[in-house]
């Protein structure tokens, strides 16, 4: 003890012994304890406990593009991206390492494997092919993520109706990507009828794209060509019938294929029926009478509520300087907008005299932000519904298949939103399922 | 979104397949048959036919249908055909191919054979349960609870205690399924064996300890729920157990106490407590009204928040109570809610305490709140409140009534009208009837409304008088006009001046007789040169030809006492594209003063009509060029000279298509039939 004493004295005094000499070098030589700025949430990221993390499923031009959306929100931490096509996952794998400047992003070929091993995600963003949306937002709910998933939300009813119930079951936040819902100058021509401004709502347009919707006939398959080897064809298909590959395919030729897509309906209807159905918010169980247009390419097909509203399906219309729009019209005014818009076109300027109040309105009764993806993670957090929950899009995806069948079957039809059926119309009935091709089958 | 692009591109490689070739598409059921029957027959036509029959197919196709099924290429086609065909022999069908089927094939059978719940499948798919292909298995198990027999219930109970554990995912997804077909049908025995089944032993390894909990609850509602939720194996699993306990499906558990509630971690517990909130049972009420008592500030204000978001109107006494409270957050925080609250019970309990406040501070909250509100069926009553005897509640009154009063409202505005000697009193009043005025329907006559303000006007106080002129002000029209006019000709000394500068301001053609009498009239004040630049500004936006403008402008020249006059007469005669406002503007360019006005005006006349004559436009513009004007207007006209745009062709040159088209459907009312927005025709 003495003797310890003595040394320590010395040290005080100033001699230099061989482990304070060391103990002094260590000092100066051990290397700082770097922690990275990102974990401190000081390089404009949320901090780790606060973070979303996500992946991203279907990684194509339209998925990147959705991705980047994710990647800019500061809260959101994106770990892992999904493809059947390498050059898409490589691509996609550059752009988030290149985010957080790390190496850190995880490439998976497989959407099981990834929902099998990826246990710590939170969200999952789907922009695969139509096909496979309901299907793959069917997985990933039940395997406990929540799913912000591209439109449209299913390829048939009974499709829409496994999403719904899956969302519920499994208390999931489900949002689809119909983000005119969330903008301001649709969210004003929402309340604006909501609200009564327009008087007693009689009429709303629903912007459709242009060129025939999908046909029953087959159309003539492309020469087949072997599948390259960078590309899983069969899961490419997933769900959808068997058939040979051929690149233009996957180049986008599976748009205006009844395999694959919803049609010029559903390429724009599936966002303007619900934009209109949330400016007219028609009785959510009556029956609605679809009278289709006298040719395949549905413009002009109209949808009479039990409100005594009629929508109007319209394409090549000069009513929109943009796309995706949509048109109420009351007794006492009109309003519409659509993509490119700052503000809606209103019937009366005074309409847009408490354009701001609205807004403000809106957000305070729904406590929804004006940003789609913002409001999907906001209710992430508050497990909330979102504005284009399963069920909404539910509703409004019904009557983009009933649209479809009616044209089809080029006779009109009456949708019974409660039963989720057509009325007295047996063939019409068989079109709202198909059978998933094995192994991708609903659970 | 998408960019269009991309979408037409995709429509056109699909439109181009479709156009190379197509199959004709057979027109009925026999065509189909007869396609499937030939042993030539392409796989083009083949498939063609396979989906015709998908809807249109009946019995009769079956047999053939059945022959598909064995072939692996065509086995998804045909099955689909036979899904959704509503006749017993479909199942047999289905039946027959899943006996000697495998792999994909079997699955998909399997998958079908579950959808239409043919009882008689039960054997095989229990033969599958236990089927080495994991796929296969779990395809099994979700045919048994989709069709939902005894038998089925039996069998998938009698696997699970078997395997267990652990409990394949696919096998307890089935368990999770055929409970809740068991709940449907009101199964009882089958209902609490499936839960047992699946929960006796612990909970579930995935996420599935939700549905099945709620299941258990049922059966047994003395479950301790809160132990439960902590054995579940995650968070996620732990946040789905808890938010099912309390959706609107089943009863809510009555064991799931405040206290509970309190120890469980964000959002987790938002969500428990939003998903209460939504059956507005009278235990989450309660529960809700515990939590907004509680000691933790942030759980206090969540319950309200979560509350007034499914607008439950028995919280609204509890937000009242503190929203009374000066400066605290809770206050501030209540006083937020009360104004969102989604309910109409929140306006009338608000209007309940206007008639009932024991003091003026509840009486000036519960004012404020409903001026936020802006409920319509409250504007009687709040209307009531502008005679009052305090000037703070009058005050308070006029403001709450600014979002509530709409052109209905005016007389009742205007019987109110009487005297007040605050000017916060004057404004607030002003403003409520401004925005009244502003909400008038266009197509309704103005003439009764400018007649109800007329005569308010006489009842007035001179202090309160000012407001009724900018309402007429607001409204426009000649009778407005020509009162407002009446009062700046009058010996009223205080309105005099405010009737002017309203006169002055005015837009409507119809004031330019008593702004041209004003003008003519020589005063030396500001007034004067006001008027005159305001008859240059109505004459140029004239309904009438650019010449007669131009006549009348030139009228007036005489009259221009100071450059500020010439300048806003050069800018007029800029607005009425002629040869003559031209030659008019020509003679001021050399003026070192008003070259720059002149040269202004001049090529607002060349680009709005390009058609005037070249051998006239030319000269004036090389004069214009040599003239003293600034650079950048030299440089616009030196373009010109040197770019001469071509004449247009016969259509005007700003023509544009209107985007509201004249094609409303038959038998409903347009915007044009109202009168409040004409129609163009559609070009």
């Amino acid at each position: 003890m003495a003797s310890s004493r003595n040394r320590s004295q010395k040290g005080v005094r100033g001699a230099l012994t061989r482990r304070s000499m060391l103990s002094r070098l260590a000092g100066l030589v051990a290397p700082p304890i770097m922690i990275p700025a990102s974990a401190l949430g000081r390089n404009g990221q949320a901090p780790p406990a606060d973070r979303i993390t996500a992946a991203a499923i279907g990684i194509g031009g339209r998925g990147r593009y959705v991705l980047r959306w994710f990647l800019q929100q500061r809260d959101v931490h994106v770990v892992a991206v999904c493809d059947v096509l390498q050059s898409h996952r490589d691509a996609a794998k550059a752009m988030v390492d290149q985010h957080y400047q790390t190496q850190s992003c995880v490439p998976y070929r497989d959407l099981r494997e990834l929902l099998a091993t990826q246990t710590d995600l939170d969200v999952v963003f789907i922009s695969i092919g139509d096909r496979w949306h309901a299907l793959a937002a069917t997985w990933a709910m039940r395997a406990g993520k929540d799913v912000y998933c591209e439109k449209p939300s299913s390829m048939t009813v009974a499709e829409g109706r496994t999403v719904v119930d899956t969302a519920r079951c499994f208390a999931r936040v489900y949002q689809t990507g119909t983000q005119r819902l969330s903008e301001p100058h649709h969210v004003l021509v929402f309340e604006l009828a909501r609200t009564g401004r327009l008087g007693r709502l009689h009429t709303a347009y629903a912007h459709i794209a242009n060129g025939p919707t999908v046909l029953e006939v087959r159309r003539e398959r492309p020469e087949p060509e072997p599948p390259p080897e960078q590309l899983d064809w069969d899961a490419w298909l997933g769900p959808a019938p068997w058939r040979p590959y051929n690149a233009r395919y996957v180049a986008g030729a599976w748009r205006g294929d009844v395999d694959f897509h919803t049609g010029t309906i559903g390429e724009w209807g599936s966002h303007t029926i619900a934009q209109c159905l949330q400016a007219i918010e028609p009785p959510a169980t009556a029956p609605v009478l679809i009278e289709p247009s006298a040719n395949f390419t549905g413009n002009g097909t109209r949808l009479r509520f039990a409100n005594g509203v009629t929508m109007i399906l319209e394409a090549q219309s000069r009513r929109w300087r943009g796309a995706c729009g949509e048109w109420i019209e009351g007794d006492e005014g009109a309003a519409g907008t659509a993509d490119g818009y700052s503000a809606p076109d209103v019937s009366h300027p005074a309409l847009l005299r408490e354009s701001r109040r609205l807004l403000s309105g809106y957000q305070h009764r729904t406590g929804r932000a004006l940003d789609h993806v913002r409001n999907f993670l906001d209710c992430v957090r508050t497990r909330e519904q979102p504005v284009a929950n399963a069920e909404v899009m539910h509703r409004s995806m019904c009557l983009v298949h009933a649209a479809n069948i009616a044209v089809r079957l080029q006779r009109p039809l009456v949708w019974d939103p409660a039963a989720e059926q057509f009325r007295d119309a047996p063939d019409a009935n068989r079109y709202l399922s198909r059978a998933a091709r094995g192994p991708w089958v609903f659970g | 979104m998408r960019s269009v692009y991309q979408i037409f591109a995709g429509f056109a490689m699909g439109a181009t397949l479709y156009s190379v070739a197509n199959v004709p598409s057979p027109r009925t059921e026999a065509d189909s048959i007869a396609i499937l029957a030939q042993s030539n027959a392409t796989p083009e036509a083949i498939e063609v036919a396979l989906r015709h029959l998908a809807v249109h197919s009946t019995e009769a196709s079956i047999p053939h249908l059945q022959r598909y099924l064995r072939m692996a290429e065509w086995c998804d086609f045909a099955r689909g055909a036979l899904e959704t065909l509503d006749h017993p022999d479909a199942n047999t069908a289905l039946r027959q191919a899943a006996e000697n089927a495998s792999g994909r094939r079997l699955l998909g059978l399997l998958d079908s054979l579950g959808r239409r719940r043919d009882e008689l499948a039960v054997p095989l798919a229990i033969r599958h349960l236990r089927n080495e292909d994991p796929d296969v298995a779990a395809a099994a198990a979700r045919a048994l609870a989709r069709i939902g027999t005894e038998s089925a219930i039996e069998a998938l109970v009698r696997t699970a205690s078997e395997l267990y554990p652990p409990l394949p995912a696919a096998l307890t997804e089935a368990l999770c399924g055929t409970a809740d077909e068991c709940w449907k049908r009101d199964i009882t025995v089958g209902h609490v064996a499936v839960v047992l089944a699946a929960l006796e032993r612990g909970p579930p390894a995935g996420h599935q300890l939700g549905p099945l909990l709620r299941h258990r609850v049922v059966c047994n509602p003395g479950t301790n729920c809160a132990d439960w939720i902590r054995a579940a194996p995650n968070p996620v699993a732990q946040q789905i157990a808890a938010y099912r306990l309390w959706t609107d499906e089943f009863p809510p558990p009555s064991n799931l106490e405040s206290t509970v509630i309190a120890d469980l971690p964000e959002p987790f517990r938002s969500a428990v407590l939003a998903a209460a909130a939504r059956t507005a049972s009278d235990g989450a009420v309660s529960l809700l009204l515990d939590l907004s008592r509680h000691t933790d500030a942030e759980l206090r204000r969540s319950a309200l928040s979560i509350a007034v978001r499914y607008g439950l109107p028995t919280i609204l006494p509890r937000l009242w109570e503190l929203a009374r409270d000066k400066g605290t957050e809770d206050a501030a925080h209540a006083r937020r809610s009360l104004a969102g609250h989604p309910s109409t019970a929140a306006d009338e309990f608000l209007v309940g305490k206007l008639h009932t406040a024991l003091n003026h501070d509840d009486l000036l909250l519960a004012l404020n709140f409903l001026g936020q509100r802006a409920w319509a069926p409250a504007r009687d009553p709040v209307l009531q409140y502008t005679g009052h005897l305090e000037t703070t509640v009058r005050i308070a009154a006029w403001s709450a009534l600014r979002d509530l009063v709409d052109a209905d409202a005016i007389h009742r505005i205007v019987q109110c009208w009487g005297d007040r000697s605050s000017p916060e009193e004057n404004t607030a009043a002003e403003k409520t009837l401004i925005s009244a005025v502003a909400r008038r329907r266009r197509s309704v006559s103005d003439v009764p409304l400018v007649s109800q303000l007329s005569n308010a006007w006489h009842a007035a106080s001179a202090s309160a008088r000012p407001s009724l002129l900018r309402a007429l002000h607001q409204i426009g029209g000649p009778t407005a006009v020509r009162l407002v006019a009446d009062i700046a000709g009058s010996s009223h000394e205080s309105l005099r001046p405010i009737a002017t500068r309203l006169l002055i301001e005015w837009r409507d053609p119809s004031a330019l007789p008593w702004l041209e009498a004003m003008a003519r009239t020589p005063d030396s004040s500001a007034t004067h040169s006001l008027a005159l630049r305001a008859v240059f500004r109505l004459t140029a936006a004239l309904d009438v030809s650019a010449e007669t403008k131009v006549a009348k402008l030139v009228e007036w020249e005489p009259l221009l006492a100071t450059e500020d006059d010439r300048r806003a007469w050069l800018a007029a005669l800029g607005r009425a594209p002629c040869v003559a406002a031209l030659q008019c503007a020509r003679k001021f360019l050399s003026n070192p003063n008003l070259g720059d006005e002149a040269a202004a005006a001049i090529l607002q006349i060349v680009n709005a009509a390009p058609s005037l004559p070249r051998d006239v436009l030319r000269p004036i513009l090389e004069e214009a060029q040599m003239a003293p004007i600034s650079p950048r207007l030299r440089a616009d006209i030196e373009h010109w000279l040197r770019h001469e745009p071509p004449p247009p062709p016969g259509l005007p040159p700003h023509h544009r298509p209107s985007i509201y088209p004249a094609c409303a459907p038959e038998g409903t009312r347009t915007i044009a039939s109202t009168g409040q927005r004409s129609r163009e025709a559609e070009p």
